[in-house]
């Protein structure tokens, strides 16, 4: 149990050995980095089959009295791990991606140690049992991100990421607001904690208007539909890497989780919030598609499909039966695998041609033969064909919202899956078939370790369909679906041990 | 930024520098039994360094080099309270698990008390008077380029 | 009850000034109103009537009369958090007049919504 503390010891340790020794290490950080990560990520497979899920390990031995804890906690469960495992595995990935698409910046060091910083703040997202540790990671990777997002230095750049800056930290203090209102009311911060001195007293109005300012907190960070004006600014701004790690993960460990937390163990997901959720969840699945339909920008296609993503995501967590979170918690995983290689074409592209407007590109299917295969299982993933994985998670949401009784909103979502082909298939069409170019004929497909982490990623693709399979989806889906479904009375297992 | 201030300036920093710092150091060493610490002391140390800074003067080349020893200062006063931190956790214990506390576990209320936590508060005072003066620092050298 | 509606009212001109003001350092004092506002009704939060300071020594250990320590801890949390935001945020504005000559978002804005 004591190695959870290396989640956040290890990534800390690795980001200030990086700054003080970085003029002698900066050829290989990206390597370091990625090896970091790769290790804590075997970290979170031997945390599967080592421990009883769910535990809590107290900070500093201080260990609750009578069932109240006292001191910070961390809390592991299944959800937890699905997240460290996306988190971590993600981190290596890009940061093997940015060994050479990197190579162009300054301060490299600089970069990979806000990478483990954000990767660090994430961790400590996903482990915190507590509101206001929750609220410190969040801070944590949430400034690593800014940093990162600006850190080509350009106008565009410094522009997107004061945007970001600005509605994030609006949306850090709306949280803070609500996280104050929790104390008032409950006098703890632990999360089970409090949702069980809630659940002897009624203060439903204040419980109504803390649920809606995390909503609108973390609904910013997560770019939810009406918030989400920040997103496609920020996430094409950032260099190729940082964009994979920012769509793939941060939107969703910043946003998605501690919200899917909050609701499903703290506020209950009683009375209208199924309601709004759903709402929420439809609205940005198909406003957002439409709006990447018309994108010319590779980027800013790829963000706006994002918003959408996270729309089935919320349609699915909405949802509230069990099904539905196994699909939820399938697409999310999912989508940080295809988004992430998404991103990482992109980024291949404007590398080798300079630019990424799709009107000027064309004809790359002969000169970047890696990338195009790869963005080709990548988009049909996403679009949702089957075999790939997009496909089967998008089905088991399709399901979900039909076994729930909203046939509608299973339509709903085939015909934003269609729109989000429609889109993909114009990427294909307008970037990698079309006649050539005169531009191409100094074209070269990226650097070999670029290759590598975009056809690991690939194969990931094809193979994510094997979640669906009894024993693994046992193994990884059900206990973190498990713990989400149990609702209200799941918190009495974290305050167990 | 190149020349300082002031005579009258330069007289009264040169009489409260020792007494800013005297103060921060007295928080920062009675962090575990008095309100303050590492954060707030630190603060008081920076805000000495910063008006030595702006009542005297500095060249560019010197502030360049303050600001690199500043930038991995920082660092490596985190670096050692992450040691510290891990002790525990090395040892089974658990992270930031307070060793000393155990066995030196010193008088309640005096100076000498809280194990592991004033040496801890140490680190974080050096931790953020460095982060701080990096912080003044690029601010006054931006300045310097336009 | 009504110092808790002035932190609101506190709370409500900072995201005013944050989403209507078109000037960078403008926006970035309102988010420093919001993050005030906050910090006080943190510090409300755990006030207590006739409360002394949450310290235990040899003379006085009755946590009754007490202020609750844990919101001064959470306001001291957040000061630092927010002295690294503004700090970022300025630092930023710094660099965006440097490429712009101004600090008007009228002006700079040349990205799409």
């Amino acid at each position: 149990m004591n190695t959870i503390a290396y989640f956040l010891v290890v990534p800390l340790g690795t980001a200030l050995l990086l700054v003080i020794f970085g003029r002698w290490v900066v050829r290989w950080a990206g390597i370091i980095v990625s090896v970091v990560f790769s290790a804590l990520t075997a970290l979170v497979v031997q945390c599967y089959f080592i421990n009883q899920l769910p535990f809590t390990v107290a900070v500093g031995g201080w260990e609750p009295v009578q069932g109240i804890p006292l001191g910070i906690h961390w809390v592991v469960d299944g959800f937890t791990l699905l997240m460290l495992a996306l988190i971590n595995f993600t981190g290596a990935i890009v940061a093997l991606y940015s060994i050479s698409s990197m190579k162009s910046y300054t301060k490299l060091r600089k970069y990979y140690a806000l990478l483990m910083l954000l990767g660090l703040g994430m961790n400590g997202v996903a482990l915190a049992g507590d509101l206001f540790t929750m609220y410190v990671f969040l801070e944590i990777s949430a400034i690593s991100s800014y940093i990162l997002v600006a850190f080509g230095r350009g106008a565009e750049e410094l522009e997107a990421s004061f945007k970001y800056q600005v509605l994030g930290g609006s949306a850090s203090m709306l949280i803070l607001f609500a996280i104050a209102l929790v104390y008032r009311l409950t006098g703890t911060l632990n999360i089970a904690d409090a949702s069980r001195v809630l659940s002897g007293q009624s203060a439903e109005m204040t419980m109504l208007f803390t649920g809606a300012l995390f909503l609108t907190g973390f609904g910013l960070k997560a770019a939810i539909m009406p918030f989400h004006s920040w997103l496609p600014d920020a996430h094409p701004a950032a260099p190729a890497p940082v964009s994979a790690i920012l769509s793939g993960v941060v939107i969703k460990v910043l946003g998605i989780y501690p919200l899917c937390r909050l609701f499903y163990h703290f506020i209950g997901f009683e009375g209208v919030w199924t309601g709004i959720w759903l709402v929420l969840g439809a609205i940005s699945l198909m406003v957002a598609n439409i709006l990447a339909l018309a994108q010319w920008d590779i980027k800013r296609l790829l963000a706006y499909c994002s918003i959408s993503q996270i729309g089935y995501i919320v349609i699915a967590m909405g949802l509230g039966t069990e099904l539905g979170i196994i699909a939820g918690l399938f697409h999310m995983a999912n989508h940080t695998i295809f988004k992430s290689l998404l991103f990482f074409n992109a980024g291949a592209i404007e590398h080798a041609t300079g630019f990424r407007d799709l009107r000027k590109l064309g004809g790359l299917r002969t000169k970047m033969p890696v990338t195009y295969a790869t963005s080709l299982i990548a988009s049909f993933s996403i679009a949702g064909l089957p075999p790939f994985s997009g496909f089967w998670s998008k089905l088991l949401i399709i399901i979900a919202c039909m076994k729930a009784g909203h046939p509608f909103l299973a339509i709903w979502a085939a015909l934003g899956s269609m729109l989000t082909l429609a889109a993909f298939l114009k990427f294909q069409h307008h970037g990698f078939g079309g006649p050539d170019k005169e531009y191409q004929q100094s074209i070269k497909e990226v650097s070999f370790s670029s290759q590598i982490a975009m056809i690991i990623l690939a194969i990931l693709c094809l193979g994510m369909g094997c979640l669906m399979l009894p024993g693994l989806r046992s193994a990884i889906l059900e206990p973190a679906a498990n713990i989400l479904s149990q609702g209200l009375n799941a918190t009495t297992l974290f305050l167990g041990n | 930024m190149k020349h300082g201030m002031s005579v009258i300036v330069q007289s009264i920093a040169r009489l409260m520098v020792p007494f800013i710092w005297m103060f921060g150091i007295y928080i920062i060493a009675h962090g575990h039994i008095s309100p303050g610490g590492g954060f707030a002391g630190g603060v008081f140390l920076a805000g000495g360094f910063i008006l030595i800074t702006l009542a005297f003067g500095s060249a560019p080349d010197k502030e360049e080099r303050s600001q690199d020893f500043a930038s991995k200062l920082e660092s490596e006063a985190l670096l050692i309270f992450l040691i510290m931190a891990s002790i525990g956790l090395v040892l089974k214990l658990g992270l930031m698990a307070n060793l000393l506390a155990k066995t030196h576990p010193g008088l309640p209320g005096h100076i000498a008390a809280g194990g592991l936590i004033p040496w801890e508060n140490l680190a974080i005072g050096v931790e953020v008077s460095a982060a701080l003066a990096v912080m003044f620092i690029a601010f006054a050298r931006h300045r310097l380029k336009e | 009850m009504t110092l808790y509606l002035l932190t609101f009212i506190l709370f409500a001109v900072g995201l005013y000034g944050v989403w209507t003001k078109r000037h960078l350092i403008r926006i970035i004092l309102g988010l420093v109103i919001m993050e005030t506002a906050m910090n006080l009704f943190l510090i409300l939060v755990g006030y207590r009537e006739d409360g002394v300071a949450p310290i235990i020594t040899e003379n006085s250990s009755n946590t009754a009369v007490m202020v609750d320590p844990i919101p001064q801890a959470l306001v001291l949390t957040a000061i630092v958090i927010g002295l690294a935001t503004t700090a970022l945020l300025l630092a930023f504005s710094v660099r965006i007049y440097a490429k712009y000559q101004t600090l008007d978002l009228n002006k700079i804005r040349n990205l799409r919504g």
